[in-house]
Protein backbone atom coordinates (compact mmCIF):
# COMPACT_ATOMS: atom_id res chain seq x y z
CA UNK A 1 0.00 0.00 0.00
CA UNK A 2 1.38 3.45 -1.17
CA UNK A 3 1.68 6.31 1.57
CA UNK A 4 -0.89 8.27 -0.63
CA UNK A 5 -3.53 5.42 -0.14
CA UNK A 6 -2.30 5.06 3.32
CA UNK A 7 -3.25 8.92 4.20
CA UNK A 8 -6.62 8.80 2.08
CA UNK A 9 -7.79 5.94 5.04
CA UNK A 10 -6.33 8.23 7.87
CA UNK A 11 -9.22 9.84 9.91
CA UNK A 12 -9.50 12.51 12.05
CA UNK A 13 -9.15 10.11 14.68
CA UNK A 14 -5.90 9.25 13.87
CA UNK A 15 -4.57 12.78 13.45
CA UNK A 16 -6.40 13.40 16.73
CA UNK A 17 -4.09 10.59 18.36
CA UNK A 18 -0.36 11.31 16.56
CA UNK A 19 -0.96 15.05 17.84
CA UNK A 20 -1.72 14.14 21.37
CA UNK A 21 1.04 11.55 21.20
CA UNK A 22 3.29 14.49 20.00
CA UNK A 23 2.38 16.60 22.72
CA UNK A 24 2.72 14.00 25.25
CA UNK A 25 6.47 13.36 24.11
CA UNK A 26 7.37 16.97 23.99
CA UNK A 27 5.77 18.15 27.04
CA UNK A 28 7.34 15.31 28.79
CA UNK A 29 10.75 16.29 27.96
CA UNK A 30 9.60 20.28 28.75
CA UNK A 31 9.19 19.26 32.02
CA UNK A 32 12.31 16.93 32.20
CA UNK A 33 14.45 20.18 31.26
CA UNK A 34 14.88 19.95 27.48
CA UNK A 35 13.36 23.00 27.54
CA UNK A 36 16.48 25.08 29.06
CA UNK A 37 20.12 25.53 28.19
CA UNK A 38 20.86 25.22 31.60
CA UNK A 39 20.40 21.90 34.21
CA UNK A 40 17.22 22.40 36.12
CA UNK A 41 18.33 20.47 38.90
CA UNK A 42 21.08 21.06 41.33
CA UNK A 43 22.58 17.60 43.45
CA UNK A 44 24.53 18.53 46.69
CA UNK A 45 26.74 15.57 47.01
CA UNK A 46 28.28 15.15 50.82
CA UNK A 47 31.42 12.55 50.77
CA UNK A 48 30.66 11.89 47.04
CA UNK A 49 26.78 11.16 47.99
CA UNK A 50 23.59 12.86 47.09
CA UNK A 51 21.77 14.58 50.13
CA UNK A 52 19.99 16.94 48.42
CA UNK A 53 18.05 17.18 44.83
CA UNK A 54 17.17 20.84 44.47
CA UNK A 55 14.79 22.61 41.36
CA UNK A 56 16.66 25.67 40.08
CA UNK A 57 13.41 27.41 39.51
CA UNK A 58 12.47 27.46 43.32
CA UNK A 59 14.50 30.35 45.34
CA UNK A 60 15.93 29.46 48.60
CA UNK A 61 18.75 29.39 51.41
CA UNK A 62 19.76 26.18 52.89
CA UNK A 63 22.52 24.99 55.36
CA UNK A 64 24.01 21.86 54.54
CA UNK A 65 25.62 20.12 58.15
CA UNK A 66 28.38 18.10 57.78
CA UNK A 67 30.81 16.43 60.26
CA UNK A 68 33.65 18.83 59.02
CA UNK A 69 31.56 22.08 58.76
CA UNK A 70 28.04 24.11 57.44
CA UNK A 71 27.88 25.57 54.03
CA UNK A 72 24.90 27.47 53.08
CA UNK A 73 24.17 27.42 49.83
CA UNK A 74 21.40 29.83 48.09
CA UNK A 75 19.29 29.40 44.67
CA UNK A 76 18.31 32.74 43.16
CA UNK A 77 16.85 32.74 39.52
CA UNK A 78 17.95 29.27 38.44
CA UNK A 79 21.37 29.98 39.42
CA UNK A 80 23.23 28.67 42.72
CA UNK A 81 26.11 29.39 44.82
CA UNK A 82 27.44 28.55 47.97
CA UNK A 83 26.68 32.05 49.96
CA UNK A 84 28.97 30.87 52.90
CA UNK A 85 30.62 28.48 54.40
CA UNK A 86 33.09 27.81 57.44
CA UNK A 87 35.42 26.18 56.06
CA UNK A 88 38.93 27.85 55.93
CA UNK A 89 39.73 28.80 52.67
CA UNK A 90 36.30 29.60 50.95
CA UNK A 91 37.33 29.21 47.39
CA UNK A 92 33.71 27.31 46.96
CA UNK A 93 32.50 31.19 48.09
CA UNK A 94 34.57 33.02 46.26
CA UNK A 95 33.81 30.59 42.86
CA UNK A 96 29.81 32.55 43.09
CA UNK A 97 26.90 31.56 40.61
CA UNK A 98 26.93 28.69 38.70
CA UNK A 99 23.93 27.36 36.64
CA UNK A 100 25.28 25.66 33.32
CA UNK A 101 25.05 21.65 33.54
CA UNK A 102 28.58 21.33 33.73
CA UNK A 103 29.72 23.12 36.03
CA UNK A 104 30.54 22.46 39.88
CA UNK A 105 31.47 23.94 43.29
CA UNK A 106 33.38 21.96 44.87
CA UNK A 107 34.25 22.65 48.67
CA UNK A 108 37.11 20.12 49.27
CA UNK A 109 37.48 21.05 53.38
CA UNK A 110 34.01 20.28 53.94
CA UNK A 111 33.73 17.69 51.23
CA UNK A 112 30.46 19.10 49.46
CA UNK A 113 29.97 19.39 45.91
CA UNK A 114 27.32 21.38 44.33
CA UNK A 115 26.62 19.85 40.66
CA UNK A 116 24.19 20.82 38.04
CA UNK A 117 22.24 17.83 36.42
CA UNK A 118 19.89 17.86 33.23
CA UNK A 119 18.44 15.02 31.71
CA UNK A 120 21.38 14.36 29.07
CA UNK A 121 24.70 15.38 30.32
CA UNK A 122 25.92 17.31 27.15
CA UNK A 123 29.92 17.17 28.45
CA UNK A 124 31.45 13.47 29.81
CA UNK A 125 33.84 14.54 32.08
CA UNK A 126 35.50 18.05 32.23
CA UNK A 127 39.25 19.21 32.64
CA UNK A 128 39.90 21.61 35.08
CA UNK B 1 -7.10 -7.73 5.69
CA UNK B 2 -5.57 -5.36 8.52
CA UNK B 3 -7.45 -2.04 8.30
CA UNK B 4 -4.58 0.64 7.47
CA UNK B 5 -5.85 3.16 10.56
CA UNK B 6 -4.39 0.08 12.90
CA UNK B 7 -1.01 -0.20 10.95
CA UNK B 8 -0.83 3.64 11.38
CA UNK B 9 -1.57 2.92 15.09
CA UNK B 10 1.11 0.40 15.31
CA UNK B 11 3.71 2.14 13.45
CA UNK B 12 3.24 5.20 15.61
CA UNK B 13 3.07 3.45 19.21
CA UNK B 14 6.08 1.19 17.92
CA UNK B 15 8.19 4.44 17.00
CA UNK B 16 7.56 5.58 20.25
CA UNK B 17 8.07 2.22 22.06
CA UNK B 18 11.58 2.55 20.21
CA UNK B 19 12.50 5.97 20.77
CA UNK B 20 11.56 5.43 24.41
CA UNK B 21 13.57 2.42 24.77
CA UNK B 22 16.60 3.97 22.79
CA UNK B 23 18.42 5.52 25.61
CA UNK B 24 22.07 5.03 24.34
CA UNK B 25 24.52 3.25 26.12
CA UNK B 26 24.03 2.39 29.84
CA UNK B 27 26.27 4.80 31.84
CA UNK B 28 26.94 5.06 35.56
CA UNK B 29 29.34 7.38 37.60
CA UNK B 30 30.68 6.74 41.20
CA UNK B 31 32.36 10.23 42.89
CA UNK B 32 34.13 9.85 46.24
CA UNK B 33 37.24 12.17 48.02
CA UNK B 34 40.47 10.67 47.19
CA UNK B 35 44.16 11.66 46.97
CA UNK B 36 42.87 14.89 48.08
CA UNK B 37 40.40 16.13 45.67
CA UNK B 38 36.93 14.80 43.94
CA UNK B 39 37.80 11.10 42.05
CA UNK B 40 34.83 10.59 39.48
CA UNK B 41 34.85 6.85 37.78
CA UNK B 42 32.51 6.63 34.55
CA UNK B 43 31.60 3.28 33.00
CA UNK B 44 29.54 2.10 29.94
CA UNK B 45 28.52 -0.84 31.89
CA UNK B 46 25.98 -3.63 31.02
CA UNK B 47 24.11 -3.43 34.67
CA UNK B 48 24.20 -1.56 37.79
CA UNK B 49 25.67 -4.70 39.84
CA UNK B 50 28.44 -5.18 37.37
CA UNK B 51 29.30 -1.37 37.52
CA UNK B 52 29.00 -1.21 41.38
CA UNK B 53 31.70 -4.34 41.84
CA UNK B 54 33.88 -2.31 39.20
CA UNK B 55 33.79 0.84 41.36
CA UNK B 56 34.38 -0.74 44.38
CA UNK B 57 37.98 -2.27 43.19
CA UNK B 58 38.30 0.93 41.24
CA UNK B 59 37.90 3.13 44.02
CA UNK B 60 39.87 0.06 46.42
CA UNK B 61 42.87 0.37 43.88
CA UNK B 62 42.90 4.76 44.48
CA UNK B 63 43.09 4.54 48.00
CA UNK B 64 46.00 2.26 47.65
CA UNK B 65 48.39 4.32 45.26
CA UNK B 66 46.74 7.50 47.49
CA UNK B 67 48.68 5.80 50.66
CA UNK B 68 51.59 4.68 48.38
CA UNK B 69 51.84 8.39 47.22
CA UNK B 70 50.47 10.88 49.41
CA UNK B 71 53.02 13.22 51.59
CA UNK B 72 50.50 13.81 54.09
CA UNK B 73 50.65 10.33 55.55
CA UNK B 74 54.11 9.52 57.58
CA UNK B 75 53.60 5.83 56.45
CA UNK B 76 53.39 6.13 52.77
CA UNK B 77 56.17 4.71 51.06
CA UNK B 78 57.02 8.47 49.82
CA UNK B 79 57.45 9.40 53.00
CA UNK B 80 59.52 7.00 54.23
CA UNK B 81 62.22 7.98 51.41
CA UNK B 82 61.84 11.55 52.66
CA UNK B 83 62.73 10.33 56.10
CA UNK B 84 65.48 8.84 55.09
CA UNK B 85 66.90 11.89 52.50
CA UNK B 86 70.65 12.54 52.86
CA UNK B 87 71.35 8.90 55.06
CA UNK B 88 70.56 6.35 53.12
CA UNK B 89 68.88 4.74 50.12
CA UNK B 90 64.96 3.32 50.86
CA UNK B 91 63.64 -0.18 49.26
CA UNK B 92 60.74 0.80 47.57
CA UNK B 93 58.06 -1.07 45.01
CA UNK B 94 58.91 -1.61 41.58
CA UNK B 95 55.51 0.11 40.92
CA UNK B 96 57.02 3.78 42.92
CA UNK B 97 60.22 3.04 40.78
CA UNK B 98 58.38 3.15 37.54
CA UNK B 99 56.55 6.15 38.41
CA UNK B 100 59.73 7.51 40.13
CA UNK B 101 61.15 7.10 36.26
CA UNK B 102 58.53 8.72 34.73
CA UNK B 103 58.98 11.51 36.97
CA UNK B 104 62.21 12.29 36.14
CA UNK B 105 62.22 11.28 32.47
CA UNK B 106 59.45 14.70 32.33
CA UNK B 107 62.05 16.11 34.54
CA UNK B 108 64.76 16.04 32.23
CA UNK B 109 62.40 17.32 29.32
CA UNK B 110 61.21 20.28 31.16
CA UNK B 111 64.53 21.02 32.36
CA UNK B 112 63.14 20.62 35.89
CA UNK B 113 60.11 23.08 35.16
CA UNK B 114 58.41 19.86 36.67
CA UNK B 115 60.44 18.53 39.12
CA UNK B 116 59.22 15.28 41.38
CA UNK B 117 61.58 17.04 44.57
CA UNK B 118 59.55 20.29 44.81
CA UNK B 119 58.44 18.77 47.95
CA UNK B 120 60.76 21.62 50.03
CA UNK B 121 58.84 24.56 48.46
CA UNK B 122 55.14 22.86 48.88
CA UNK B 123 55.35 22.07 52.39
CA UNK B 124 56.52 25.91 52.99
CA UNK B 125 54.10 27.27 51.13
CA UNK B 126 51.32 25.09 52.59
CA UNK B 127 48.62 25.31 50.03
CA UNK B 128 46.79 22.59 51.84
CA UNK B 129 47.03 23.99 54.90
CA UNK B 130 43.77 26.13 56.87
CA UNK B 131 45.27 29.65 56.73
CA UNK B 132 48.60 29.54 53.52
CA UNK B 133 50.78 32.33 53.85
CA UNK B 134 53.13 34.19 51.56
CA UNK B 135 56.88 32.67 53.13
CA UNK B 136 60.03 34.97 53.89
CA UNK B 137 62.26 35.07 50.84
CA UNK B 138 65.04 33.40 53.27
CA UNK B 139 62.49 30.72 53.53
CA UNK B 140 61.83 30.51 50.07
CA UNK B 141 65.89 30.68 48.86
CA UNK B 142 66.49 27.82 51.53
CA UNK B 143 63.89 25.04 50.46
CA UNK B 144 64.68 26.16 46.57
CA UNK B 145 68.01 24.72 47.44
CA UNK B 146 66.80 21.46 47.90
CA UNK B 147 65.13 21.18 44.94
CA UNK B 148 66.62 19.10 42.21
CA UNK B 149 65.92 16.20 40.48
CA UNK B 150 69.93 15.24 39.47
CA UNK B 151 69.75 14.74 43.10
CA UNK B 152 67.38 11.21 43.25
CA UNK B 153 69.59 7.96 43.17
CA UNK B 154 66.86 5.80 41.67
CA UNK B 155 68.54 2.12 41.24
CA UNK B 156 66.42 -0.33 39.76
CA UNK B 157 68.41 -3.41 40.06
CA UNK B 158 68.56 -2.63 43.89
CA UNK B 159 64.71 -1.27 43.62
CA UNK B 160 66.25 1.87 46.07
CA UNK B 161 65.22 5.32 45.89
CA UNK B 162 67.92 7.86 47.03
CA UNK B 163 67.68 11.43 48.22
CA UNK B 164 71.44 12.90 47.96
CA UNK B 165 70.84 15.59 50.77
CA UNK B 166 69.23 16.03 53.74
CA UNK B 167 65.79 18.13 53.71
CA UNK B 168 65.25 17.22 50.06
CA UNK B 169 61.38 15.75 49.47
CA UNK B 170 59.46 13.89 47.49
CA UNK B 171 56.52 15.68 46.00
CA UNK B 172 54.27 13.70 43.12
CA UNK B 173 51.33 15.40 43.65
CA UNK B 174 52.12 16.89 39.83
CA UNK B 175 52.08 13.13 38.48
CA UNK B 176 50.36 11.27 40.87
CA UNK B 177 46.87 11.32 40.25
CA UNK B 178 46.91 11.02 36.02
CA UNK B 179 49.20 7.85 37.03
CA UNK B 180 46.40 6.71 39.41
CA UNK B 181 43.70 7.36 36.75
CA UNK B 182 45.54 5.56 33.92
CA UNK B 183 46.31 2.82 36.33
CA UNK B 184 42.57 2.21 37.51
CA UNK B 185 41.30 2.94 33.86
CA UNK B 186 43.88 0.17 32.58
CA UNK B 187 42.22 -2.26 35.46
CA UNK B 188 38.45 -1.25 33.85
CA UNK B 189 39.33 -2.02 30.48
CA UNK B 190 40.88 -5.63 31.76
CA UNK B 191 37.59 -6.49 33.56
CA UNK B 192 36.11 -5.86 29.74
CA UNK B 193 34.26 -2.54 30.15
CA UNK B 194 33.91 -0.76 26.98
CA UNK B 195 34.38 2.18 27.58
CA UNK B 196 35.14 4.83 30.72
CA UNK B 197 36.65 7.90 32.07
CA UNK B 198 38.77 8.20 35.10
CA UNK B 199 38.90 11.99 36.57
CA UNK B 200 41.17 12.70 39.48
CA UNK B 201 40.09 16.33 39.68
CA UNK B 202 41.36 17.92 36.24
CA UNK B 203 43.45 14.70 35.43
CA UNK B 204 41.26 12.29 32.90
CA UNK B 205 42.54 8.45 31.78
CA UNK B 206 40.04 7.87 28.85
CA UNK B 207 39.54 4.59 27.69
CA UNK B 208 36.91 3.06 24.87
CA UNK B 209 33.96 4.76 23.48
CA UNK B 210 30.57 5.95 24.60
CA UNK B 211 28.47 3.55 22.68
CA UNK B 212 28.80 4.68 19.26
CA UNK B 213 30.54 7.88 20.25
CA UNK B 214 33.69 9.03 21.35
CA UNK B 215 33.40 10.88 25.45
CA UNK B 216 33.01 14.30 24.73
CA UNK B 217 34.99 16.17 27.52
CA UNK B 218 35.20 19.89 27.97
CA UNK B 219 37.71 22.18 29.09
CA UNK B 220 37.19 25.02 32.11
CA UNK B 221 38.19 28.03 30.81
CA UNK B 222 40.59 29.70 33.82
CA UNK B 223 39.02 32.99 33.61
CA UNK B 224 35.53 32.63 33.45
CA UNK B 225 34.37 30.28 35.90
CA UNK B 226 31.03 30.01 33.78
CA UNK B 227 32.03 29.28 30.46
CA UNK B 228 34.30 25.98 28.76
CA UNK B 229 37.48 27.43 26.23
CA UNK B 230 35.89 24.41 24.57
CA UNK B 231 35.43 20.46 24.38
CA UNK B 232 37.24 17.87 22.63
CA UNK B 233 36.01 14.42 21.67
CA UNK B 234 38.48 11.71 22.79
CA UNK B 235 38.76 8.21 23.09
CA UNK B 236 41.84 6.13 24.17
CA UNK B 237 43.96 9.40 25.56
CA UNK B 238 44.76 11.10 28.73
CA UNK B 239 44.01 14.92 28.99
CA UNK B 240 44.88 16.89 32.22
CA UNK B 241 44.95 20.49 32.71
CA UNK B 242 47.25 23.00 35.18
CA UNK B 243 45.58 26.00 35.86
CA UNK B 244 46.61 28.66 38.10
CA UNK B 245 42.94 29.26 39.51
CA UNK B 246 42.41 25.75 40.92
CA UNK B 247 44.34 25.87 44.48
CA UNK B 248 45.07 29.22 45.17
CA UNK B 249 45.14 31.86 47.77
CA UNK B 250 44.93 35.73 47.96
CA UNK B 251 47.64 37.78 50.21
CA UNK B 252 47.56 41.95 49.23
CA UNK B 253 45.45 41.41 46.44
CA UNK B 254 47.65 39.06 44.99
CA UNK B 255 46.67 35.29 43.90
CA UNK B 256 49.05 33.23 45.06
CA UNK B 257 48.34 29.39 43.13
CA UNK B 258 49.82 26.15 43.81
CA UNK B 259 51.69 25.68 40.61
CA UNK B 260 55.27 26.76 41.85
CA UNK B 261 58.55 27.33 40.19
CA UNK B 262 61.10 25.51 41.51
CA UNK B 263 63.65 28.25 39.92
CA UNK B 264 62.07 30.86 41.69
CA UNK B 265 60.39 29.19 44.87
CA UNK B 266 57.35 31.18 43.76
CA UNK B 267 53.94 30.22 41.72
CA UNK B 268 54.69 30.38 37.81
CA UNK B 269 53.21 33.57 36.26
CA UNK B 270 53.26 33.18 32.43
CA UNK B 271 50.34 31.01 31.85
CA UNK B 272 46.68 30.90 33.11
CA UNK B 273 46.09 26.89 32.42
CA UNK B 274 48.21 24.59 29.85
CA UNK B 275 45.59 21.55 28.68
CA UNK B 276 47.86 18.15 27.80
CA UNK B 277 46.49 15.30 25.52
CA UNK B 278 48.72 12.25 25.21
CA UNK B 279 48.30 8.26 25.69
CA UNK B 280 49.36 8.01 29.67
CA UNK B 281 48.02 10.10 32.22
CA UNK B 282 50.92 10.28 34.46
CA UNK B 283 52.77 11.78 31.34
CA UNK B 284 50.02 13.84 30.67
CA UNK B 285 50.05 15.17 34.42
CA UNK B 286 53.69 15.37 34.83
CA UNK B 287 53.50 17.50 31.51
CA UNK B 288 50.40 19.95 32.07
CA UNK B 289 52.66 21.24 35.84
CA UNK B 290 55.89 21.20 33.54
CA UNK B 291 54.76 23.13 30.68
CA UNK B 292 52.95 25.53 32.50
CA UNK B 293 55.92 26.48 34.53
CA UNK B 294 57.88 27.07 31.47
CA UNK B 295 55.56 29.54 29.66
CA UNK B 296 53.94 29.76 26.63
CA UNK B 297 57.24 30.10 24.72
CA UNK B 298 59.56 27.59 25.99
CA UNK B 299 56.79 25.29 26.02
CA UNK B 300 55.60 25.81 22.47
CA UNK B 301 59.15 24.84 21.86
CA UNK B 302 59.42 21.54 23.69
CA UNK B 303 55.83 20.69 22.23
CA UNK B 304 57.64 20.82 18.44
CA UNK B 305 59.78 18.44 19.24
CA UNK B 306 57.31 16.19 21.32
CA UNK B 307 55.88 13.42 19.03
CA UNK B 308 52.15 12.56 20.54
CA UNK B 309 51.34 15.26 22.73
CA UNK B 310 48.83 18.10 22.06
CA UNK B 311 48.59 20.96 24.15
CA UNK B 312 46.17 24.10 24.81
CA UNK B 313 48.06 27.15 26.00
CA UNK B 314 46.39 30.14 27.66
CA UNK B 315 48.85 32.73 28.48
CA UNK B 316 49.08 35.09 31.18
CA UNK B 317 47.12 37.75 28.88
CA UNK B 318 44.83 34.93 28.13
CA UNK B 319 46.52 34.54 24.39
CA UNK B 320 45.54 30.56 23.38
CA UNK B 321 47.77 28.59 21.27
CA UNK B 322 47.27 25.45 19.98
CA UNK B 323 49.28 22.49 19.22
CA UNK B 324 48.95 21.54 15.12
CA UNK B 325 46.97 17.96 16.06
CA UNK B 326 44.81 19.86 17.95
CA UNK B 327 43.83 22.86 15.17
CA UNK B 328 40.05 22.44 14.18
CA UNK B 329 39.32 19.67 16.73
CA UNK B 330 38.01 21.96 19.28
CA UNK B 331 34.45 22.17 19.65
CA UNK B 332 33.37 25.63 20.70
CA UNK B 333 36.70 26.91 20.67
CA UNK B 334 36.03 30.59 22.64
CA UNK B 335 39.46 31.78 24.49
Amino acid sequence: MSIRQTLKLTTGGDLVLLLAMVALTVGGLWSLGWSSPHGALAVIEVEGSPREHLSLRVDRVLSIHTERGTNIVEIRDGRIRMVDASCPNRVCVTQGWIRHRWEEIVCLPHRVTIRIRGLEEEYDAITR
Amino acid sequence: MMRPRFILFIALGGSLLWSGCDQGPHVVSRTQYLMGTLVTVTLVAPSEEEAAAAFEDAFQELRRLDQMLTTFDSGSEVNRVNAAAGKRPVPVSPELIAVMEEALAVARLTEGAFDPTVGPLTALWGFEQAEPAVPAESAITAARRLVNYRDVILDRAKGTIFLKRAGMRLDLGGIGKGYAAARVAHLLRERGFPGGIVAAAGDLQIFGRKGDRPWRIGIQHPRDRNRLLGSLMATDQAISTSGDYERYFERGGQRYHHLLDPKTGRPARDCQSVTVVTAEGSRADALATGLFVLGPERAKALLRRLPGVEAILMDAQGKAWVTPGLEGAIEGFAP
